[in-house]
C-alpha cells in the first residue's frame, strides 16, 4: 500500500486572503455606507452613536445586489416535507401567513437578501462619518514651540557625561579600532620572526662561508622587531575617540487633550425638536474629536439669561423659561478655561447651538467676548442655528456673521431639518480648499 | 461467533491532535477505506487551517486560488458577521474536487473530529468526486488549480490594463448569468492552463471570423425568400448557455471581455455537478465516515469516549427536523443522503417483502457493489427516484403539499402510505431537479439584419413566474454584454405571453404584465 496522502500544517500561512476583496467591497459601497451612516445619525439612538464599539449599518444599495434569473412566488408548486403527524391525502390546509407557502422555498438560489446588514468596525464607522473632513487646526497647536517638551533619544554624540556613555557602541568601536591598528603590525611581526629564523639558520650552517651580510640583516631585523613590539603595546584598549554618548534632544509634546464646550440655549423658545437637533450635532462633534485626541472632555453649558455648568443628563432634559443672554455662556466659558483648561495644554473647541434669539442689548457684549477671548483661544468655534424652515435668520446670526471675516476658526450654519445635521456638520469641517470665503 | 482477535490499543486518548496522530489515524482509515470499502480515490492533501482561513475559504467556495472581485468580499463579510455573532458555525472541513484532493481541516477540531473529517472528506467526498459519472464527465480535477491560477492572473492583467472598475463590472454581468453559463448536455473540453494559453489567441481570431459571418452587412444573393428567412434564423437552435452565446456572438465585445466570460462559465461548469449531487455527495461521505468510525471503534483503535463524541456530532449532522420544528430548514441533504445509503445497505442485507417488491434487483445482493453502483451512476434527482424506499418515506414521515396560488388552501397530495410512496418519491426527486427548479429560459432569436435585438423566452411551467424584483436587473446585465436591445418573454404552456421585459438602452427595463390572461388551465 503506497502512501498517497500528505498532511500540511497551513495555519501559519498568511491569513486575510479575503481582505483585498473586503476592501473592494467597502470601497464599492462607499456611497451606500455614507448614506447608511447618515441614516444612523438621523434615526439612531444617541447613546449608541457615541459609544466606541463598531456600528451595525444597513446597506440599502443596489450596487450590492447580485441579481439572477430565478422563480418568484406564485404558480403551482408541489413540495415534500418531513414529519407528517396527522395529515391524510386530500387534506386542505389554510395557507400560512406570508403569502404562498412554498414560494419562498421554491427558489433555492433566489432568496435575495432584502437588506444587507454588516458591521463596520469603529474605525471604519468614524472614517465613513468624517471622510473628507479636515481636522481643524490640529497641527498648529501640536507643532508650535509654546508646547510642552520632553527629552527624547536622538542618536549618538562623541562627548558627554560618563553616565550617558553608550557602553556597547563604545566597546564595539574600540574593538574595531584595535583590530585595525594591530593586525598590520602583527603581520609584520610574524614576517620578521620568520626571516630572523631563516637568517640564523643560514649563519649557523655557514661552514666557512661569508655571512657578514646576513649578520648585518639580523641586527636590522631585531631593531625593527623592538619597534613593532613597542607599537603593538602602544595601541590603547580604549581611546577617546571610541567613546560614544547618547544624544538627547528636546521634542515638543503634541497636545493630545481637547475640551469641548457644548453650549446650548435652553430658553423657552427652544423646544424639544430644537434640543434634539442640537444634541445630535454635539454628539457628532464629540465623536469627531475623539478621533483626533486621546482625551476629550466635554463641558456642558446651559444658558438662558444666566449660564450654568451642568451634567450631560441635565443638559438635555430640563427646560427653563426666561430670556436669552448668550454672553453669559461665553463669560462662563471664559471663567472655566481660565481656571481649569490651560490654553497651552488643551485644545479648546466651542460649539453653540441656539434658535437664534438673543436679548438685543447683549449682542454687543457677545461680539467683544468672541473677538477678545473665545476666538483667540479656540481651535474651532461653531455656531449652529436650529430653526424651523419657515423662520428666517435669528438675531444672533448677523452677530456671528460679521465675525466670519478674519476668523478662519469660526463656522456658522443653519439646521432646519433632521436631514441637515450630517451635511451641515460635514460642511463645517470641510477641507479648506473647498471652503467658500 | 465470539470474536477472538485481541483489540488493538487506541491510537489516541486525548482530545488534542498532533501531526503524528493525524498520520497514524489516516493510515488506519485508509486501510478500512481500501480493504473493506474498496474505494478508489485521488491522492489526499490534508491541510490544517485556522478559523480565519476557513472564512477565507468560504468566501471563495473553497477554491484555493480565486480572482479578485468585490462580491467575494461581500460574502466574506456576511459569513464573518454570522460566525462572530454565533448564528453560524463553521464547517469542520471543506473539500473541493481537485486531483490531488485538498481537504481543509479546522485547527480547533478535536482529534476525534479530525478523524471524522478525514474519513468524510478525504475518503468519502474524494471517492465520490472520482467515481460519480457527472464529475467524470464534466470536470477535470487535475487541471482546475492551474486553470484558476490562469484565471486569476488573466483578470489581474486585465485590471492593470483596463482598470478595476471596468473588469469588475464585466464580472458582475457574468456572475448574474452564471447559472445560465453551463452546458447541460454537451461535454466540455478539458481545462488546463497550457491549452488555455495556447488556444487563447487562436480563439480571438476565430471569434472575429465567426462574428463576421453573423454580422456581415453585405446582403446575400437572394435565392428565394424561404431559404433566406431560414438562413437568417439565428441561433439555429435555442441556446440555454447565455454566457457561451454571448461570448461567441456579442457583436462588439473586446476579446479580453470574451475571455472573462469564458472564465466565469468554465468555473460555473466546474461547480455544476456539485449542485446536482448535494444529497448523494454528502450522503456518501456520511456513509463513509459512519462506516469507518464504527470500524475503528470495533477494532479498538478509538476509545469509547471518542466514539461517543463522534456519535454525538454525527447525529447532529444527519438530523432531520420536522416541518413544524423551529429548526426546520427544508430537507437536510446530509440526513436524506446518509439514510438513503444506509437504507440501500439494509435492503441488500436484510430485505423485507416490501423491499423485494420495490427493489427486486438489489434486495438480498451483496451491499458493497450495490452501494457503489448507486454512488457512481446517479444524480440527486434520479437517485431519489430510484432508491427512496417506502420504509424511509415512513421513517421521515414524508408528505407532499401542493400550493396553487389561485386556490385558497394548500392541498396534501400524498403521504407515507401505499398510495403515496410513488408520488412522494417523484415530488422529492423533482424538488432536486435543476431542470425544474431553475426557470427554463433560452435565447431564441437575434434580429440579425435589423436592431440586433436578442430575444429570450421563458417557458413558464405550472404558471411559475420569474422573480419580479431581480429579473429586470439581470436583463440589464445581459444588455451590458450584448450591447444591443434585449427582451425576455415569459410564455405560458399554451404559448400566451404572460409578461415581458424589454431593455432598449441599457439603462432601463420596461416590464409589461398581461393581467387579463385566462389561466383556467389546459
Amino acid at each position: 500500500m503506497s502512501k498517497n496522502y500528505g498532511i500540511i500544517d497551513q495555519r501559519t500561512n498568511p491569513k486575510g486572503k479575503s481582505l483585498p476583496n473586503r476592501q473592494r467591497f467597502v470601497k464599492r459601497e462607499k456611497e451606500a455606507i455614507k448614506e447608511a451612516v447618515a441614516e444612523r445619525i438621523r434615526n439612531g439612538r444617541i447613546e449608541d452613536l457615541a459609544g466606541d464599539s463598531g456600528q451595525r449599518v444597513k446597506l440599502r444599495s443596489k450596487r450590492a445586489d447580485e441579481p439572477t434569473f430565478h422563480h418568484g412566488p406564485g404558480g403551482v408548486t408541489e413540495r415534500v416535507y418531513p414529519g407528517n403527524k396527522q395529515f391524510q391525502k386530500g387534506d386542505r390546509i389554510p395557507r400560512p401567513q406570508g403569502g404562498s407557502g412554498g414560494g419562498k422555498e421554491g427558489s433555492p438560489d433566489g432568496e435575495g437578501e432584502d437588506d444587507f446588514y454588516f458591521e463596520l468596525s469603529f474605525d471604519e464607522w468614524r472614517d465613513a462619518l468624517f471622510d473628507g473632513m479636515e481636522i481643524p487646526n490640529q497641527i498648529k497647536r501640536a507643532l508650535t514651540g509654546e508646547d510642552e517638551f520632553e527629552w527624547r533619544r536622538s542618536g549618538l554624540k562623541s562627548d558627554g557625561a560618563p553616565n550617558q556613555m553608550d557602553i556597547q557602541r563604545t566597546t564595539q568601536r574600540a574593538l574595531a579600532r584595535r583590530h585595525a591598528f594591530r593586525i598590520p603590525l602583527l603581520r609584520r611581526k610574524v614576517e620578521l620572526e620568520k626571516e630572523l629564523k631563516e637568517l640564523r639558520n643560514t649563519v649557523a650552517n655557514a661552514g666557512g662561508k661569508d655571512v657578514s651580510r646576513e649578520e648585518a640583516r639580523i641586527t636590522e631585523v631585531l631593531d625593527e622587531l623592538v619597534i613593532v613590539e613597542r607599537k603593538l603595546k602602544s595601541v590603547p584598549f580604549l581611546d577617546t575617540f571610541d567613546l560614544k554618548f547618547r544624544r538627547h534632544e528636546l521634542f515638543p509634546i503634541p497636545v493630545t487633550k481637547a475640551v469641548m464646550f457644548a453650549m446650548l440655549d435652553v430658553s423657552g423658545s427652544m423646544g424639544e425638536w430644537e434640543k434634539e437637533m442640537s444634541k445630535r450635532f454635539f454628539i457628532l462633534l464629540y465623536i469627531f474629536l475623539t478621533r483626533i485626541y486621546e482625551r476629550v472632555e466635554i463641558v456642558w453649558l446651559r444658558h438662558t439669561s444666566e449660564a450654568k455648568e451642568v451634567t450631560q443628563e441635565e443638559f438635555f432634559t430640563s427646560r427653563e423659561s426666561g430670556g436669552t443672554v448668550v454672553s453669559s455662556a461665553l463669560e462662563l466659558m471664559k471663567t472655566i478655561v481660565e481656571t481649569r483648561y490651560r490654553v497651552e495644554e488643551w485644545n479648546i473647541y466651542g460649539c453653540h447651538a441656539s434658535d437664534g434669539d438673543n436679548f438685543r442689548y447683549d449682542n454687543e457684549k457677545v461680539l467683544s467676548l468672541m473677538e477678545d477671548f473665545v476666538l483667540p483661544v479656540s481651535q474651532y468655534y461653531a455656531y449652529i442655528e436650529v430653526r424651523k424652515p419657515y423662520m428666517g435668520d435669528g438675531e444672533l446670526w448677523p452677530v456671528y456673521e460679521q465675525l466670519l471675516e478674519g476668523h478662519e476658526n469660526l463656522a456658522i450654519n443653519h439646521i432646519r431639518d433632521k436631514d441637515d445635521i450630517y451635511p451641515v456638520f460635514r460642511k463645517l469641517f470641510e477641507k479648506k480648499e473647498t471652503k467658500h470665503a | 461467533m465470539p470474536n477472538t482477535i485481541a483489540k488493538a490499543a487506541p491510537i489516541f486518548t486525548e482530545a488534542e491532535w498532533t501531526p503524528e496522530l493525524l498520520e497514524t489515524v489516516t493510515e488506519e482509515i485508509k486501510k478500512i477505506a481500501e480493504e473493506e470499502l474498496e474505494l478508489s480515490y485521488y491522492p489526499i492533501q490534508i491541510r490544517v487551517i485556522t478559523s480565519e482561513q476557513m472564512l477565507d475559504a468560504y468566501a471563495s467556495a473553497g477554491m484555493p486560488v480565486g480572482y479578485a472581485h468585490w462580491s467575494f468580499g461581500k460574502h466574506f463579510l456576511m459569513n464573518e458577521r454570522a460566525y462572530r455573532s454565533g448564528q453560524m458555525g463553521l464547517a469542520y472541513e471543506i473539500v473541493i474536487n481537485t486531483d490531488p484532493c485538498l481537504v481543509f481541516c479546522m485547527e480547533d477540531n478535536t482529534m476525534t473530529m479530525q478523524a471524522l473529517v478525514i474519513a468524510h472528506a478525504g475518503f468519502g467526498h474524494n471517492a465520490f468526486f472520482k467515481n460519480n459519472y457527472l464529475f467524470q464527465r464534466w470536470t477535470n480535477p487535475d487541471g482546475i488549480v492551474d486553470y484558476l491560477l490562469f484565471a486569476k492572473d488573466f483578470i489581474q492583467e486585465c485590471e492593470d490594463k483596463y482598470g478595476i472598475d471596468e473588469v469588475s463590472s464585466t464580472l458582475d454581468a457574468c456572475h448574474a448569468l452564471q447559472h445560465y453559463g453551463v452546458d447541460r448536455y454537451k461535454r466540455p473540453v478539458k481545462l488546463s492552463f497550457e491549452q488555455e494559453k495556447a488556444r487563447m489567441e487562436e480563439r480571438v481570431e476565430m471569434t472575429h471570423k465567426n462574428l463576421n459571418v453573423i454580422w456581415r452587412t453585405l446582403p446575400e444573393p437572394a435565392d428565394g425568400e424561404v431559404k433566406k428567412e431560414d438562413a437568417e434564423r439565428f441561433p439555429k437552435d435555442p441556446e440555454e448557455n447565455f454566457l457561451y452565446f454571448v461570448e461567441k456572438n456579442a457583436p462588439h465585445l473586446p476579446s479580453w471581455k470574451r475571455e472573462i466570460i469564458r472564465i466565469v462559465r468554465k468555473i460555473a461548469q466546474y461547480f455544476y455537478p456539485q449542485i446536482q449531487t448535494k444529497v448523494m455527495n454528502e450522503g456518501f461521505a456520511c456513509f463513509t465516515h459512519y462506516y469507518v468510525m464504527t470500524r475503528l471503534h470495533e477494532k479498538g483503535l478509538i476509545t469509547e469516549g471518542a466514539y461517543q463524541e463522534f456519535l454525538h456530532s454525527h447525529t447532529n449532522v444527519v438530523a432531520q427536523p420536522d416541518f413544524d420544528s423551529p429548526y426546520f430548514r427544508g430537507i437536510n441533504p446530509y440526513a436524506l443522503g446518509f439514510n438513503m445509503f444506509m437504507d440501500i445497505k439494509r435492503i441488500c442485507e436484510h430485505p423485507t417483502d416490501e423491499d423485494r417488491a420495490w427493489f427486486p434487483d438489489i434486495a438480498g445482493k451483496p451491499w458493497l457493489p450495490v452501494v457503489k453502483y448507486a454512488m457512481e451512476n446517479f444524480k440527486d434527482e434520479s437517485f431519489i427516484l430510484q432508491y427512496l424506499s417506502p420504509k424511509l418515506i415512513r421513517k421521515f414521515g414524508l408528505f407532499a403539499i401542493r400550493d396553487d396560488d389561485q386556490e385558497e388552501e394548500l392541498v396534501v397530495t400524498a403521504i407515507h402510505d401505499g398510495d403515496g410512496y410513488q408520488r412522494v418519491r417523484e415530488a422529492l426527486a423533482g424538488q432536486h431537479d435543476l431542470g425544474v427548479n431553475a426557470p427554463n429560459i433560452q435565447v431564441v432569436k437575434v434580429d440579425v439584419r435589423g436592431t440586433r435585438e436578442c430575444k429570450l423566452v421563458h417557458h413558464a411551467i405550472d404558471r411559475r413566474p420569474l422573480d419580479e424584483k431581480e429579473t429586470g436587473d439581470t436583463l440589464l446585465y445581459f444588455y451590458q454584454l450584448w450591447e444591443y436591445p434585449v427582451s425576455l418573454y415569459s410564455v405560458a404552456q399554451n404559448g400566451a405571453d404572460i409578461e415581458h421585459w424589454v431593455c432598449d438602452d441599457g439603462k432601463e427595463v420596461k416590464h409589461h404584465k398581461n393581467t387579463d390572461l385566462d389561466f383556467s388551465m389546459d
